[in-house]
C-alpha cells in the first residue's frame, strides 16, 4: 500500500470540510446557471441535439417508447424548463429501433429534424419537428421484414451512404442488411441485401449454475463505405466469415449493383487451405497451423488512387491490381512466397517515400513442449517482420530490411497468480471511496483544464488544474516498440505489465492534493451514485456540466450548469 | 468422409482383455462428419424405434441452417449420408425435442421471437407440418444467421409424462404445461427480478474500470487502468453527433435464470431463481409447486447468500432433492461450499461441509459409484511441479474419489478414499484431452467404471471396487485410428449396454453393441 493510498481518506475528508482557504461558495458557479430537474425514472438516456435548428442544443429524454424534447430557450433568461417536456411522443410496438436526421423533408417539403423509427420490423415512420412540436408521423417505408431487437433501442439506420444530401436506409434482416437507397423524389430504389456476421449472445437456459442470466446481448456491425475505385462515389464493402464482397458505386442507375462488383469466396480459400484436423497437427511445430490462415487487405498499393487487392494464404501474398471498374483477379501482379510461420501482413510505409510497404510477419515455431514449459518457467517468443518495399506497381522480390520482436512472457503460473491479484485489487474497489469527478473548460480558458469533483453535498471546482491531454502517436503498434528506421531489435516484456499493474483510485484527486477548491457548489438533494458529464449546450467557450445526482423508484434528478453566454 | 465398419467380434472381443463373467460384446462402428459444433451433437429418439438417433446442426452457405438427423438402424448402424433433413427457416430463434404428436419419435420445437411452434422432422416440408403452439415474447429477439441455439431437458413439471416449458420472456418468465394434442397452458408467469427493491438502491456492483492502452515512445505501451465510481447515470448523456459510426445497433437484455429442480420432498418439480434480496445481498428462492399443480405469487422460501464464486444445484447425497454447491477459486486454491436441502429450504449462513482443495482447473461432480443411492464426490484438478516442468516438460492431474459421509453431519469423509496422481509429458498430451468418466458401468456388473484416455490416445476402461480403489489394470481397452479429443458414453439402442460416442476432430465414431 503506498503512503498516498494510505493518506487517501483523509484527503477524501478534507474534500468535504469547510476549507481553510476561503472558496467562493454557492448554488452555482460564477458565469454560470443552476438548473436542477427531475425526469422519470424511467428514463433511459439524454441525447444533446439541436432539434429546432436554432444553434443552440437541446435535450431529447428517451424513455421505453417515450420521447420527450425540450428546447434550449433563446429569450431572456435562456435555459431550459425541464418542468414539462416542450414536445414529446409516445411509440406503441415491440420493437423499436429509433434514430434522429436532419436530412428528410417534411409534409410540406421543408427540410426538419426528424424523429426516425422502425416499427415492429415492418415499417419506418417518420415525425418532422415543426415549430418545436412533434408533426403527425409519415411513412417513410413499409412492407419490410425486420428485426430490430425486442424494446427500444438506438438503430443508427439512417444515414447519406451516396452522398446526394438525402438519408438512405439500412435495415437489418435476419443475418442481412437491406440497404434502400432513397431517390429525390422520396422514392426508394430496390434494396440490395447484403450478408452480415451479427455478433449475437443469447443464453435461454441453465441447467444447473443458477447465478447465471438468460437474455440476449446483439451488435449489429455497420459495413464500410468508402471511395475504393476513386470515381469519388461511397462504394459498399461487405466483409462476413465466408466472403469479402465490393459493390462499386454506379453514376447512373441504381447506384449500387445487385451483386457485389467483385468478391473473394473466403469459404473456397479455406477449402483449399485445408480444416484444421487434429490428427495432422504437428507437435513439434504448432504454429505451423498459421499456414490455415489467410487475410484480405483492400489498399492502394500502386499510388493510382484505385484500390488494390492483397491476400495473404498462409505464407503466399498474392497482389490483385484494381480498376476503375473492378479488380483484375485473372491474374496476380505479383505472388510473393514466405517459408516458415507466417502471422500476418499489413502495409505501410517503412522508408518514407510516400508508398505503402508491404510487412510480413512470421512467428517461430512453438512446440507442445514449449508450451509445457511456459506453464512452470518464463518464456520468449521471436516475431520477425520483413519489409518489402514498393517499386511502384509492386512490392520488391526480397526483403529490405528484417525487425525482430521478442515477446517475453512470465509463466503461465505466474500470470495465474497475478489475475488473481488483480481480481483483489478489483474487489478492494468494492470497499474503496471513489468520488466521481470530470475535466472539464468551466475558465473558458482554451489551454486550461478545470477538474470537477462530486461530493455526497457538493461540487468542488479546481480551476486550471488538469494537464492538457497528450497527442497520440500516428502509429501505435509501431510507436509502443520505440520504432526507428535505424533498429531492428525490439522488445515487447509482458512481464512489466504484470508487475506495475496498478487499478489508479482518485487518480484525478491526487493532483489537487493540497490544494483548496477555487469553487463549492452546494447541491440540492444528496448525490447516490451519481456522475458527471460534459456538454457544449450554447456555443461558448465554456463546457456546460450535467450532475446526475439519482435515480429512485419514482424519477431522477440532478442539475445542469449551464454557462451564461 | 463417413463409413460404416463393422468390427468382427473377436477384434473386438480382443479389446477386452478382462471381463470376469460378463458377456462381451459385438460393437459395429459408424463414422459421421462433426459439423461447426461438435459440442451441439444430439442423441434423440426421432422416428419412435426405440434406438437413439444423432441430431447435427449445420450450416452452409446454399441451405442455410440446417438439422442433420441421422437414424439408428436395427442393427446399431448409423448411415453415411443424413437420413433427414430439417430445414431451419431464418425467424427461428431456438429449438427443442420433444414427443408431441401421436406419431412415433420426437418433434421439434421452434422458438422464435413471438411465438413457439411444431413440427415433425418426418415431413420433409413445413407445408402441412408446421403448427403454431403459443404466443410468448421471448427473451431473445434476433436469430443468428449461422447457429440455432438448443434448449435441452424440457422438464415435466407435474409428472403427466407431457413436457412442459419454463421459458425466459421479455420481462419475465413463463411456465407453460403441456398437454395432449401439442396443447401448452400459460400455468405460472413470474420475474426473477425482486420488484420490491428500489431501482436506486441496488448495488451497482462495485466500482468500474476504465481501461486504456496508452501508447508514448518513452515508456512505449503503458496499460492504465483507472476505478470509475458505481454510477446508476452511465453513458446516459451522449451527443446526437457523435454516434458510432461503425455500429448499427447495440443492445442487450438479461434476468436471473430460473431452473426447475425437485426441492422438496414431493415428486414435482419446483422453481428456483437467483437474485439481489431486499438487504442487497444475493438471494436464492424458491418457488415450490402445490399439490394442485399452482405455484404461489411470491417465493415460498427465500435466503441470503454470498454471490462469490460459482452457485449450482446438485443432488450431493441421493436423496433426490437438489442441494446447493458454492465454489470459490482463488487461482490455485478451491473452496468448496455444500448446503444441504433441508426439505424446501436450507441454511445458508451455515455449509453444511467445506473442503478445499489446491491445483488448476478444478472439476467436481458427484456419482453414485455403486448405485446404492451414496454418491461419492469426485474431483480433478491439475498442478504444475516446477522441477517437472523443467525437466520433463511435464503436469500432474489428480484425481480423488471420497466417499459418502459415514458420520452424522458430514455429506463426504474428509479424506479421500482414492487418489490418483498421473504425470502428463508433451509427449503424452493426447490423454489430458478429457477427464476421466466415472459414469457408466461399462461392464454391466452394477458399478460404475472409470473411463478414460491413456497417454498415448487409447481408451481404457478400470474397474472400481467398493473401496473406490481403481483396479491397476484395464478390464477393457480400445485403440483408435484417430485421436480421441472427447468422448460419451451411453446406451444408444436400449440393450442395456453402455456404447461410445468418440469425437475426432472432424468427425465421430459411434460404437454400438450387438448381440
Amino acid at each position: 500500500m503506498t503512503l498516498l493510498t494510505r493518506l487517501l481518506p483523509a484527503l477524501l475528508l478534507a474534500l468535504s470540510l469547510p476549507p481553510m482557504v476561503l472558496a467562493q461558495e454557492g448554488d452555482t458557479l460564477p458565469g454560470y446557471r443552476s438548473l436542477p430537474f427531475t425526469l422519470p425514472a424511467d428514463t433511459e438516456r439524454l441525447l444533446l441535439v439541436d432539434a429546432d435548428k436554432d444553434g443552440l442544443t437541446d435535450v431529447l429524454a428517451v424513455a421505453p417508447s417515450r420521447f420527450s424534447l425540450y428546447f434550449q430557450r433563446t429569450a431572456a433568461g435562456g435555459g431550459f424548463d425541464f418542468a414539462t417536456a416542450d414536445t414529446a411522443i409516445t411509440l406503441e410496438g415491440s420493437s423499436i429501433g429509433w434514430e434522429l436526421s436532419e436530412n428528410y423533408p417534411d409534409a410540406s417539403g421543408a427540410s426538419s429534424f426528424s424523429l426516425l423509427a422502425l416499427v415492429d420490423g415492418n415499417r419506418v415512420l417518420q415525425w418532422p419537428i415543426r415549430e418545436r412540436q412533434f408533426a403527425a408521423p409519415i411513412e417513410v417505408l413499409g412492407g419490410l421484414s425486420a428485426f430490430a431487437g425486442a424494446g427500444v433501442n438506438r438503430l443508427h439506420f439512417s444515414r447519406d451512404m451516396n452522398s446526394d444530401g438525402l438519408d438512405d436506409l439500412i435495415i437489418p434482416g435476419a443475418g442481412t442488411l437491406q440497404f434502400y437507397i432513397r431517390n429525390a423524389d422520396a422514392s426508394y430504389q430496390p434494396p440490395l441485401a447484403v450478408q452480415s456476421d451479427m455478433q449475437i449472445r443469447t443464453n435461454l437456459f441453465v441447467r444447473q449454475g443458477i447465478e447465471r442470466d438468460v437474455g440476449q446481448a446483439l451488435r449489429i456491425p455497420l459495413v464500410a463505405l468508402r471511395d475504393v475505385n476513386s470515381d469519388g462515389r461511397p462504394d459498399l464493402i461487405s466483409e462476413t466469415e465466408e466472403r469479402f464482397d465490393v459493390f462499386l458505386a454506379s453514376g447512373s442507375g441504381d447506384y449500387f449493383p445487385q451483386t457485389p462488383s467483385y468478391f473473394v469466396d473466403r469459404l473456397e480459400i479455406r477449402e483449399r487451405l485445408g480444416n484444421f484436423d487434429f490428427d495432422q497437427l504437428d507437435f513439434s511445430n504448432l504454429t505451423g497451423m498459421l499456414a490455415l490462415t489467410h487475410e484480405e487487405l483492400l489498399q492502394d498499393v500502386d499510388g493510382d488512387g484505385i484500390d488494390d487487392f492483397v491476400l495473404r494464404e498462409g505464407g503466399k501474398v498474392s497482389l490483385f491490381p484494381g480498376t476503375a471498374t473492378g479488380m483484375d483477379f485473372s491474374q496476380p501482379r505479383q505472388v510473393l512466397r514466405s517459408s516458415g510461420n507466417v502471422l500476418t501482413t499489413f502495409l505501410h510505409d517503412e522508408n518514407e517515400d510516400g508508398r505503402p510497404d508491404l510487412w510480413l510477419w512470421r512467428v517461430e515455431s512453438i512446440s507442445v513442449g514449449d508450451l509445457f514449459l511456459w506453464l512452470a518457467i518464463a518464456g520468449s517468443v521471436n516475431v520477425e517482420a520483413f519489409v518489402y518495399p514498393n517499386e511502384g506497381d509492386s512490392f520488391a522480390r526480397r526483403p529490405s530490411r528484417q525487425l525482430t520482436v521478442a515477446l517475453k512472457f512470465p509463466s503461465a503460473v505466474r500470470m495465474l497468480s497475478s489475475a488473481v491479484d488483480i481480481r483483489e485489487q478489483a474487489r478492494a474497489l468494492e470497499e474503496a471511496t471513489i468520488l466521481p469527478t470530470t475535466i472539464a473548460q468551466i475558465g473558458g480558458v482554451e489551454s486550461t483544464r478545470d477538474l470537477l469533483v462530486l461530493l455526497e453535498d457538493q461540487v468542488q471546482v479546481f480551476m486550471g488544474s488538469m494537464d492538457p491531454p497528450p497527442q497520440e502517436p500516428e502509429d501505435q503498434f509501431l510507436a509502443s516498440l520505440n520504432y526507428s528506421r535505424s533498429r531492428n531489435e525490439y522488445e515487447i516484456d509482458i512481464r512489466r505489465f504484470i508487475d506495475e499493474f496498478e487499478i489508479e483510485q482518485n487518480s484525478e484527486l491526487r493532483r489537487v492534493e493540497g490544494r483548496t477548491p477555487e469553487h463549492r457548489l452546494s447541491l440540492p438533494v444528496a448525490m447516490r451514485n451519481g456522475e458527471l458529464q460534459v456538454a457544449s449546450l450554447n456555443g461558448d467557450v465554456h463546457d456546460d456540466v450535467f450532475v446526475f445526482l439519482q435515480r429512485g423508484r419514482e424519477t431522477l434528478s440532478g442539475l445542469l450548469l449551464l454557462s451564461e453566454p | 468422409m463417413s463409413a460404416v465398419v463393422r468390427l468382427p467380434g473377436a477384434l473386438f472381443a480382443a479389446l477386452l482383455l478382462a471381463s470376469p463373467a460378463q458377456a462381451q460384446p459385438n460393437h459395429v462402428a459408424s463414422e459421421i462428419a462433426l459439423g461447426e459444433w461438435p459440442d451441439d451433437v444430439l442423441r434423440e429418439d426421432m422416428d419412435g424405434d426405440a434406438r437413439l438417433d444423432l441430431i447435427v446442426p449445420h450450416w452452409s452457405a446454399e441451405a442455410g441452417r440446417e438439422l442433420l438427423i441421422y437414424l439408428q438402424d436395427a442393427g446399431g448402424h448409423f448411415p453415411a449420408e443424413p437420413s433427414r433433413r430439417v430445414e431451419i427457416k431464418p425467424e427461428i430463434i431456438a429449438f427443442a425435442l420433444a414427443d408431441l404428436r401421436p406419431e412415433p419419435g420426437r418433434e421439434l420445437l421452434l422458438f422464435a421471437g413471438t411465438g413457439v411452434f411444431s413440427l415433425s422432422s418426418a415431413i420433409a416440408s413445413y407445408t402441412d407440418n408446421l403448427r403454431p403452439l403459443f404466443d410468448w415474447p421471448l427473451a431473445a429477439s434476433v436469430p443468428d444467421r449461422r447457429r440455432v441455439l438448443y434448449l435441452p431437458g424440457l422438464p415435466d413439471m407435474n409428472g403427466d409424462g407431457h413436457a412442459d416449458l419454463l421459458l425466459p420472456g421479455r420481462d419475465d418468465y413463463g411456465l407453460f404445461l403441456g398437454g395432449p394434442d401439442e396443447q401448452f397452458t400459460l400455468a405460472h408467469r413470474f420475474s426473477t427480478i425482486n420488484q420490491e427493491l428500489d431501482p436506486g438502491e441496488v448495488p451497482l456492483g462495485g466500482a468500474r474500470l476504465d481501461t486504456q492502452l496508452a501508447i508514448n515512445e518513452r515508456q512505449g505501451i503503458v496499460l492504465n487502468v483507472r476505478a470509475l465510481g458505481a454510477s446508476a447515470f452511465e453513458g446516459f448523456l451522449s451527443s446526437w453527433q457523435d454516434s458510432d459510426t461503425t455500429t448499427l445497433l447495440e443492445a442487450e437484455h438479461w434476468q436471473p435464470a430460473a431452473v426447475a429442480a425437485r426441492m422438496n420432498d414431493d415428486a414435482l418439480q419446483d422453481i428456483v431463481f437467483m437474485n439481489i434480496g431486499n438487504d442487497l445481498y444475493g438471494q436464492i428462492n424458491i418457488l415450490q409447486q402445490r399439490a394442485d399443480g399452482g405455484f404461489a405469487a411470491t417465493p415460498d422460501w427465500r435466503g441470503p447468500i454470498d454471490t462469490r464464486g460459482d452457485i449450482r444445484l446438485l443432488d450431493v447425497n441421493g436423496d433426490g432433492r437438489q442441494d446447493v454447491l458454492r465454489t470459490v477459486d482463488n487461482s490455485n486454491e478451491w473452496t468448496v461450499q455444500f448446503y444441504l436441502n433441508k426439505n424446501g429450504s436450507f441454511r445458508l449462513d451455515q455449509p453444511d461441509q467445506v473442503m478445499r482443495f489446491s491445483g488448476y482447473d478444478l472439476t467436481l461432480s458427484v456419482t453414485d459409484i455403486a448405485g446404492d443411492a451414496r454418491p461419492a464426490l469426485s474431483i480433478s484438478y491439475y498442478t504444475i511441479p516446477v522441477v517437472n516442468a523443467v525437466r520433463n516438460a511435464s503436469i500432474v492431474r489428480s484425481q480423488l474419489l471420497y466417499a459418502a459421509g459415514s458420520t452424522p453431519g458430514e455429506v463426504f469423509s474428509a479424506r479421500p478414499a482414492f487418489r490418483l496422481d498421473e504425470n502428463f509429458s508433451a509427449e503424452a498430451v493426447r490423454g489430458l484431452s478429457e477427464q476421466i468418466d466415472l459414469q457408466t458401468d461399462l461392464d454391466g456388473d452394477g458399478r460404475r467404471d472409470a473411463i478414460a484416455l491413456a497417454p498415448d490416445g487409447t481408451l481404457t476402461a478400470r474397474a472400481i471396487d467398493a473401496g473406490l480403489q481403481f483396479a491397476a489394470t484395464p478390464f477393457w481397452q480400445y485403440v483408435p485410428t484417430r485421436a480421441v479429443l472427447r468422448f460419451d458414453v451411453q446406451d444408444m439402442n436400449g440393450d442395456g449396454v453402455a456404447d461410445l460416442l468418440l469425437y475426432h476432430s472432424t468427425a465421430m465414431t459411434l460404437l454400438v453393441s450387438t448381440p
